[in-house]
């Protein structure tokens, strides 16, 4: 029975990212191998995170939270834009639509499996129940969304001339862990309205992508005339 | 150069490396909060012992079952509950039932409960005294969890008043599922637990030797949380003290008095005084040459003069009274004692109780032990009777023994036994009445208040029953370097006879909320149908993304 829940969470957790790349129409235009070489961009550029971390923010592993400590730590995610950058610059081919949605899912495939897998392993087997796994594995669709944003602002960002425009979204994508840590501290928000919190801001950040994709669309097509 | 690099990157074998090492790192890494799902709590498992081929207690420590209420009598299941509602229920059905467990929250606080409820506690030792049982029945204090643990089981045993609430509660209701986890081995066979004999010698031949037996070991309903303070912690002490004072007796050739003198701490006296029995094997085959340096004699014509077994001296109380198994004959070394114990201190009264001896059943009082061996024995106590409560009760605690008494106690023992062995006229320096004195062989401050604190602390305030290995062979490596100091010291291991211990006193307890396995197959739905709401979205994202960047287009840019 335990085994099932896990079972249960897997899905949850890793199925919207194949139904994505397999029903999305990105598989016509590119291979899952491209997906997996954004995967191991991700771990590439974590790795480099984490050293930078290691050496900046040596000592602020401690307990409690503090704002500023905080945001300076998650200024270490700037270097996943660079990451998703290089990827997407050296690393996959094709439409630039296409290289942004392919780098994204690998990306957010590579977070959710090196976030959640273990710790399922882990909890998600043992015989008490809680729902705090199956939270887990739900949060797993709200990272699908804000990391596929930050690949399509990514994208943008060297290619258009309106960066004022595109800069605040992207920093909404870059502090997200941020922004969830603060909230979840200021207002005591926990399990079920954490979640929905976390959904709420990644739709958020997904529409205002759009929009800005459309406004960069405009001046691309304006341009062109 | 840049087209090597970036080759080096494109090299699956560096992913799959650096995939497992991150998932490792950023798990490490991620904490997330969760509420309490389990929780987890020592427990004490009910005594389990056998005499004469019978076994007494409950016969299992094994659970692993899902939790219902005291009421809710079945087959594979932790019957949970308090030690009040306990007290109130008729539970002598229940202890037929052939698998499942108990689970009883007493009061955390067992020190500090009134008259009332002292009572009902010591009614609730005699309800568990006499179990004969299958179950595995476990006793815990109360605390926090336990409090939500007996929520859940009541509610949960409450019928819902509708029949679809019935069915949703019992789809997707908490089930708590209680489980022990430690896996202690039971105890080998080769374990035995061991006598520590302290020896003052005189350095002659023809002395007679007197012993000072008492047993260490402890014994309740629930030998993991009884501390036995009183009985039998009090008769170490004394013994302890006692070879303390006297030993500087025998610290100069000149002032040893012309008798040995033995202090045995014997090992499993609750079990029929296993170990004094033990003891008096070794000795009377040691007598009959065999190997007798063990039970701590190193001559072969050592005579035991008499054996005072001490238990219970540490409750406030007007007097000791002095058990025999018949009424010592009028020059006995037991009749001489017990008339200088009377003179020594008049304002308290040591009365001679006589009991006949069983050889049938159990002995009552370790120098019963003595008696059938015809060797001249009494037990110096406070308790009247070896029957009731006092003796193996869980409230025997540290804070129920009596310092100051119990000091008293030692000292008029030491007073009584010096005089006897010293040959001091029995009825004090002068038989002239209107001579009226103190007279007193140790000084005011022999039995040091420090001393005797320290060994309370130190022997009487820990459970030791014999079936907890460690803590018996901790108290017998302590008592034998203490007994170091002041003169020989012997070990040795007793075996049981016609008795059996069991060895896990003490478990860890896991409870978890669990939820019933239907309850998966909901949630299993549940993700079906997000993943289909998910599989909708996906095969029409590219259109209505589509749709809605030209529609952004169009109104606003």
């Amino acid at each position: 029975m335990s085994f099932f829940h896990f079972i249960n969470c897997i899905a949850l957790s890793f199925a919207p990212y194949f139904i994505i790349y397999k029903y999305s129409g990105i598989n016509e235009y590119s291979s899952i191998w491209k997906c997996a070489t954004a995967s191991g961009g991700y771990l590439l550029t974590q790795l480099i995170k984490m050293l930078l971390l290691a050496t900046f923010f040596p000592a602020l592993d401690g307990e409690g939270f503090s704002i500023l400590p905080e945001f300076l730590k998650s200024s270490a995610d700037i270097v996943d834009v660079i990451g998703l950058h290089m990827l997407m610059t050296n690393f996959l081919a094709g439409k630039g639509e296409v290289r942004f949605v392919v780098g994204g899912l690998g990306w957010g495939f590579a977070h959710s499996v090196s976030h959640r897998l273990v710790l399922l392993w882990v909890g998600a087997r043992g015989s008490a129940f809680t729902w705090r796994w199956i939270q887990t594995s739900l949060d797993s669709s709200a990272d699908l969304m804000v990391i596929v944003s930050m690949a399509c602002l990514t994208w943008m960002i060297t290619r258009s001339q309106n960066k004022t425009i595109i800069t605040p979204v992207l920093a909404m994508c870059v502090y997200s862990t941020f922004v969830y840590q603060s909230i979840q501290h200021v207002f005591s928000l926990y399990g079920w309205s954490l979640l929905a919190f976390r959904f709420v801001y990644s739709i958020a950040t997904a529409v205002l992508t759009i929009i800005v994709y459309s406004a960069n669309r405009t001046s691309v097509a304006r341009k062109n005339e | 150069m840049q087209e090597e690099i970036i080759d080096f990157f494109r090299n699956p074998a560096l992913f799959i490396y650096i995939t497992l090492m991150m998932t490792v790192c950023v798990v490490h890494g991620s904490q997330q909060v969760g509420d309490v799902v389990e929780t987890e709590f020592h427990a004490y498992r009910l005594h389990q012992y056998e005499i004469s081929g019978n076994m007494y207690g409950s016969r299992n420590h094994r659970v692993s079952y899902e939790a219902v209420s005291l009421s809710a009598r079945a087959l594979r299941r932790t019957m949970v509950t308090t030690w009040r509602e306990f007290l109130t229920h008729d539970v002598d059905d229940m202890w037929s039932i052939a698998t499942g467990a108990v689970l009883i929250f007493i009061p955390d606080n067992i020190d500090e409960l009134n008259d009332i409820d002292r009572k009902a506690f010591l009614d609730l030792e005699v309800k568990l005294l006499n179990v004969k049982t299958d179950l595995a029945v476990y006793v815990a204090p109360h605390n926090d969890d336990a409090a939500s643990i007996l929520h859940d089981v009541s509610t949960r045993a409450e019928k819902a008043p509708s029949a679809v609430q019935q069915l949703i509660q019992s789809l997707s209701g908490n089930t708590i599922s209680i489980t022990s986890s430690d896996q202690i081995p039971e105890l080998p066979d080769s374990y035995k637990p061991s006598n520590v004999v302290g020896r003052l010698s005189s350095g002659d031949r023809a002395s007679l030797t007197i012993a000072f037996v008492a047993h260490y070991d402890t014994s309740s309903t629930v030998p993991g949380i009884s501390t036995g303070t009183d009985s039998n912690g009090s008769g170490i002490v004394a013994l302890l003290e006692l070879l303390a004072v006297l030993s500087k007796f025998y610290d100069t050739p000149s002032t040893r008095p012309p008798y040995n003198l033995l202090f045995i701490w014997t090992a499993a006296g609750k079990l029929n005084y296993q170990g004094t029995r033990h003891w008096i094997d070794e000795f009377q085959k040691g007598n009959e040459g065999a190997d007798f340096l063990d039970s701590g004699l190193n001559r072969k014509d050592d005579r035991i003069d008499l054996a005072i077994c001490i238990e219970s001296i540490g409750r406030k109380t007007d007097g000791l009274y002095m058990h025999a198994g018949k009424t010592p004959s009028e020059n006995s070394a037991a009749a001489q004692l017990f008339r200088r114990l009377n003179k020594i201190a008049p304002n308290k009264k040591t009365e001679l109780v006589t009991k006949k001896i069983s050889l049938t059943t159990a002995s009552a009082w370790e120098h019963e032990k003595f008696n059938i061996k015809r060797m001249p024995a009494v037990t110096l106590s406070t308790l009247a009777s070896p029957s009731g409560p006092a003796r193996n009760s869980i409230l025997d605690l540290p804070s129920t023994l009596d310092e100051e008494e119990l000091m008293d106690n030692i000292r008029l023992i030491a007073e009584s036994v010096l005089g006897y062995i010293l040959g001091l006229p029995e009825a004090g320096p002068s038989s002239d009445s209107r001579i009226k004195s103190e007279v007193s062989m140790l000084s005011k401050d022999a039995i040091d208040k420090q001393r005797v604190h320290h060994f309370i602390r130190q022997f009487a305030s820990r459970p030791r029953p014999v079936g907890d290995r460690h803590a018996t062979e901790s108290v017998v490596s302590n008592l034998a370097s203490v007994a170091a100091a002041y003169g020989q010291v012997f070990k040795s291991a007793v075996t049981i006879t016609d008795a059996k211990t069991f060895g896990i006193t003490q478990n860890r307890l896991v409870a978890e909320r669990v939820k019933p396995a239907v309850f998966e197959l909901v949630i299993a739905a549940g993700v079906f149908g997000y993943l289909s709401v998910f599989y909708y979205v996906a095969t029409h994202s590219q259109k209505s993304v589509e749709g809605a960047v030209s529609a952004i287009r169009r109104s606003i840019f």
